[in-house]
């Protein structure tokens, strides 16, 4: 399973409420550890070496693909 | 007006660029026309061309610290294939005339062999192949290091002088690797690390118990150097295999005899091949994720989430 978040696509500024508001989305900015969202390009290129039949050995795991944002508690300040 | 699009900037603006004007805040961001990822402000897109560190040799560049077994072979010849130049230790045989022949500068670091003078528990080690990669290059793009000191023993049989070792080969050595890895990569705004640690860090094993707690401790030294690399652009993640099929872990299982019934416990019923870990940390090196970063990443044939059924603990 690929986990994606923060990835740069309608729904998401739609969902976040910030379609037309260069302030607040760059609020939602400042959470995330790199500072800007994910291509889906991005989350896709990495997702395809799951299934495109080279690696036959990866099974039953979560992969987070969200700019590390799943560890971001680790950096409160 | 939507402001997302997957188009990319006619003017090659990428996200670095950003990130090095980001105290202009939103406001001037917009004003300057770039816009937070608006269309101009995003490059990374499969399939297009990809910028380099590197001032010199025209290619992006690699560094892979072991070259010589595991997923290091298969990542050199990837890595070859894919247009870039390398910078490696201990080579398999034949793999530096290989990679030259998809049309790679392949640059050789002696001196790093595990156990050696120059082994990756030395602050130097991976200093050594940073500093060729400057001096050839100019630069490089992406890092792979695999860090490894195996010694089995349960609580009771590991001792102070086998943890020592344990800490030194697979927790210090990723300090040092670290540490010489995120400077020049933080200051050109761009890199991608990739730290071999073990499957066993997250499911441990109780015999090795040294081993899987020093990779654990790896991991979220990973993820912590993970957070302050990010707002530099540069991604590092944890790799962890187990049940590999490389000539070490044959020894270390003690042959094809006890790998065969070692292979019935893995959900895939099998081990892996190092191609197949390669094919995968290639999406994390080539440049084209620049978002997945902070992760400890498990290949292991299922075995690192394994569950138990009733019907297993019966006996059936």
């Amino acid at each position: 399973m690929v986990d994606t978040n923060f990835m740069n696509y309608p729904g998401f500024k739609h969902a976040a409420g910030v379609e037309d508001d260069l302030e607040a989305f760059k609020k939602i900015l400042e959470t995330i550890p790199m500072k800007f969202l994910g291509e889906t390009a991005e989350a896709a290129h990495f997702t395809v070496a799951l299934f495109d039949g080279y690696n036959m050995y990866i099974t039953s795991n979560f992969f987070q693909v969200a700019d590390g944002f799943n560890h971001e508690g680790m950096n409160p300040f | 007006m939507s402001t997302d699009n997957t188009g990319q900037d006619p003017k090659g603006i990428d996200r670095r660029d950003i990130l090095k004007v980001g105290a202009m805040g939103a406001a001037g961001l917009a004003a300057a026309g770039l816009g937070v990822n608006t269309a101009s402000a995003k490059t990374i897109v499969p399939g297009k061309t990809l910028k380099t560190n590197a001032t010199m040799g025209g290619k992006r560049v690699a560094i892979i610290n072991d070259a010589l077994i595991q997923v290091g072979p298969p990542l050199a010849r990837s890595f070859a294939k894919q247009g870039y130049n390398l910078v490696i230790a201990q080579p398999a045989k034949g793999l530096v005339k290989e990679c030259e022949g998809y049309g790679a500068k392949v640059i050789v670091v002696p001196g790093i062999e595990q156990h050696g003078p120059n082994d990756e528990t030395r602050p130097d080690s991976t200093q050594k192949l940073v500093d060729a990669a400057m001096k050839e290059f100019g630069g490089f793009d992406s890092a792979f290091i695999r860090t490894a000191e195996h010694m089995p023993g349960d609580i009771f049989k590991i001792n102070a002088k086998d943890m020592q070792k344990l800490y030194e080969g697979n927790f210090l050595a990723v300090v040092y690797a670290l540490q010489s890895l995120l400077p020049p990569l933080m200051d050109k705004g761009a890199g991608q690390i990739v730290i071999l640690t073990s499957a066993s860090s997250t499911q441990a094993l109780s015999d090795f118990i040294g081993y899987s707690a020093m990779r654990a401790g790896a991991n979220t030294l990973i993820q912590g150097a993970a957070m302050t690399a990010a707002p530099k652009g540069v991604c590092v993640n944890a790799f962890g295999t187990n049940y590999l099929n490389y000539p070490d872990a044959v020894e270390s299982m003690g042959g094809p005899e006890k790998m065969a019934a070692v292979a019935s416990n893995i959900p895939l019923g099998r081990f892996g091949e190092p191609e197949e870990m390669a094919h995968l940390a290639m999406a994390l090196l080539d440049g084209y994720n620049m978002f997945t970063t902070g992760q400890s990443i498990m290949v292991a044939g299922g075995y690192n989430m394994k569950l138990d059924s009733i019907a297993s603990l019966q006996g059936g």
